[in-house]
């Protein structure tokens, strides 16, 4: 049990001009207990961060701490920390008991003591019958499944999960992820997690640390990533398909500020508080950011509306895709499966106001 | 690709696959030979004329007869008759029987060649094997830089480079007993007195003064290869070992060394096969001497064939080493099959 605290964590591979700054002033606090997902494109330096407080990677500068006591110095052994690799690493000479106890052997745990907790985790992951085949006579999922069980024998401060997911089939997958959660509620551990999908990250995580270009940009719950990014790059990375974003000059119609897409006669009106944003920022020219989910066939009432002609039309089975385009601007909306929009057909659709994201045009920080 | 012409080619593949499961049926083809093909075959009765065939496969074959086959049956024929160098100019050697086997078996200098062996497959092959994974192990955990890594390896790998004669003459003159380097250097480090020699090519130290011109020339062998098979051990391996809180030799002993049984087999097998053959530095730096004292089987194989004309000793000396060889080779290759099949290369 412990709260992993990171303070202005720098990683720096290399040196002089060939140099790379891999995590750049990282500054991170999950709580005991916590569910937390490092989350970002590939090369984003997640898993430089992750290496880190485990132990296997030097910090160049800053603390990593856990429950406020700093790590810098300690190898990894010392850290009671536990990692799942992302290749699993299973120790192909030994069968999947051996794996599974090998951890409390070098610590010296006696042989029935560590037959009970083999089957304990064993039980947990329902590995049971699996215990005495060597790792190249498992499947990937049986692998994962073990190394999971490795990391999770030992009952460490921390679990550090690194992509553990990603070679899985989509079915097992999702069957995974159930099973990660219900491990992480009965083990009431801290657990960070590793993963370049924000479908994975948003399932399984209480909070979400999204990362690009080695540094932080947002830690959050779903909602707050969802619905207040701190940055276009978030906006972008979170949600399938990614939200549009159009430039915009902010026209003043009397008293609310109305959105002119450039190029187009597209009109986006704001809500009170978007607008009180932008007139702080004293801009004429924003990013405007809306979710394709957040675009609707349908309306209860209480929506602006707008106007656009079909280029595209993606039927997806549950759901279809519709490409938009008005003059210049392109934009993409997920409707009903089953509505009548040809290609080339001119459609209206529906948002909330407080759906309108506003983003700084230069800085592309979310202003409201 | 538009909808017309995906069709057109769902079309074509479709007869394509119809005329060969026509072809596959019927056991014709239903399409008829190329123009080209035919007026060839019409005209020549075949793309090569039927001589071709013959010679691609005469040659070589009559080459395998000639410098392999042929010799062998001639020893084995031998083997079983006195040929010796009177016989084989004048053509009347008898049959003996297994005569000459009895000879060799019984004698005492086949028995001491075959506990040489032994002494060199023990104290050569072995130490060159144990020595060889050790620096190996050593190099790859100790030395940091991969610069300095290469360049210790490189170091280490040049005796290998030298052909095992030069070899043998080079440590001749560094282990005589007066003037020999080696010598010299005991007496400097204070490890002997000034006017203390060690003969080492006495009838008791003969032997390992040739298991360590031997070790120096070929410890760089198992070398390579246990290091080239601690390299492809995966690094995440070895990170989760550190993260479970392993010690260095726990690391070692119940890791590293269980991982690279297989490679470090293989090596030890590579030279106990080369051990057989081992005749150059006893050729160079012995001559077998003094007193026998340092011949191995193949060695006084040769000796009796190309020195001495015993021509049917020799051969069944050649056999009963050739025995040997293949009893081994398919141990080996035994080993190696259940080896590959562990490791997924074969089912």
């Amino acid at each position: 049990m412990a709260r992993v605290t990171l303070d202005r964590v720098n990683k720096i591979y290399g040196y002089g001009p060939s140099a790379v700054h891999a995590v750049e002033d990282l500054s991170l606090e999950i709580e005991d207990g916590e569910f937390a997902a490092i989350l970002g494109p590939s090369g984003c330096g997640k898993t430089s961060t992750l290496r880190m407080i485990v132990g296997l990677e030097e910090i160049t500068s800053g603390t990593v701490a856990f429950d406020g006591e700093p790590m810098n110095a300690r190898a990894p052994e010392q850290r009671n920390v536990a990692m799942a690799f992302e290749s699993y690493a299973l120790y192909p000479n030994f069968n999947v008991a051996q794996n599974l106890a090998f951890p409390l052997e070098v610590k010296g745990v006696d042989a029935s003591e560590r037959q009970r907790r083999v089957e304990r985790i064993a039980g947990l992951l329902q590995i049971g019958e699996l215990m005495g085949r060597r790792p190249r006579e498992l499947s990937g999922g049986q692998q994962q499944r073990v190394s999971l069980g490795r990391a999770l024998i030992r009952e460490p401060a921390v679990f550090i999960l690194d992509e553990v997911l990603s070679h899985l089939d989509a079915h097992l997958k999702f069957q995974m992820l159930f099973e990660l959660k219900r491990i992480h509620q009965e083990l009431e551990r801290t657990m960070v997690y590793v993963t370049h999908d924000q479908m994975e990250a948003l399932a399984l995580a209480d909070r979400v640390a999204v990362m690009s270009n080695a540094r932080l940009q947002q830690f959050g719950d779903r909602d707050a990533l969802y619905d207040r990014p701190a940055n276009r790059f978030v906006a972008d990375f979170i949600g399938e398909p990614p939200t549009n974003f159009l430039d915009a000059t902010v026209v003043h119609d009397g008293g609310a500020p109305l959105l002119h897409v450039l190029g187009s006669d597209l009109r986006f009106a704001v809500d009170g508080e978007r607008a009180a944003a932008i007139e702080a920022a004293q801009l004429d020219r924003v990013t405007l950011g809306i979710r394709p989910q957040n675009l609707t066939w349908n309306t209860d009432g209480d929506t602006a509306v707008v106007g656009a002609t079909v280029d595209f039309n993606e039927y997806l089975g549950e759901h279809t895709i519709l490409t938009l385009r008005d003059g210049g601007a392109l934009f993409r909306a997920i409707v009903p499966p089953n509505v009548d929009a040809g290609e080339g057909a001119r459609v209206e659709l529906h948002y909330r106001t407080r759906n309108v994201m506003v983003f700084h045009p230069e800085t592309d920080e979310f202003l409201g | 690709m538009s909808t017309t012409s995906q069709a057109a080619f769902v079309d074509r593949h479709e007869a394509d696959v119809s005329e060969r499961d026509a072809a596959r049926v019927w056991g014709t083809s239903a399409r008829p030979l190329p123009d080209w093909f035919q007026q060839k075959r019409s005209r020549g009765g075949g793309l090569v004329g039927a001589w071709v065939p013959i010679v691609l496969v005469g040659l070589p074959l009559a080459v395998i007869l000639a410098i392999v086959i042929y010799p062998t049956v001639w020893m084995f024929y031998h083997a079983f008759h006195d040929t010796n160098m009177m016989s084989l100019f004048s053509g009347n050697w008898q049959p003996v029987g297994f005569a000459n086997f009895g000879y060799v078996l019984t004698s005492d200098r086949f028995q001491d060649s075959v506990s040489n062996l032994a002494f060199y497959l023990t104290f050569g092959a072995t130490l060159q094997v144990l020595l060889g994974t050790a620096l190996a192990l050593i190099i790859y955990e100790l030395v940091r830089p991969r610069w300095l890594q290469t360049l210790v390896l490189i170091l280490l790998v040049l005796p290998m480079m030298m052909p095992p004669s030069i070899a043998g003459t080079l440590w001749k003159f560094l282990l005589q007993a007066n003037n020999g380097a080696i010598n010299h250097l005991l007496i400097n480090l204070g490890l002997m007195g000034a006017d203390q020699r060690i003969e080492w090519f006495s009838v008791d130290l003969s032997l390992v003064s040739l298991v360590i011109a031997d070790t120096w020339q070929w410890t760089a062998l198992p070398l390579l290869i246990v290091y080239s098979g601690r390299v492809s051990l995966p690094p995440a391996i070895y990170e989760a070992a550190r993260v479970d809180g392993a010690s260095t030799w726990q690391v070692l002993t119940r890791l590293t060394l269980p991982m690279l049984r297989e490679i470090i087999a293989i090596a030890f097998i590579l030279r106990f096969m080369d051990a057989y053959k081992f005749v150059d530095k006893v050729y160079v730096m012995t001559s077998g001497g003094p007193a026998q004292s340092s011949e191995l089987p193949v060695y006084i194989a040769f000796q009796k064939g190309i020195r001495e004309f015993q021509i049917g000793e020799a051969a069944a000396y050649a056999i009963i080493i050739f025995v040997f060889a293949a009893v081994l080779i398919t141990l080996f290759l035994q080993y190696l099959k259940r080896v590959m099949r562990h490791q997924g290369v074969t089912s």
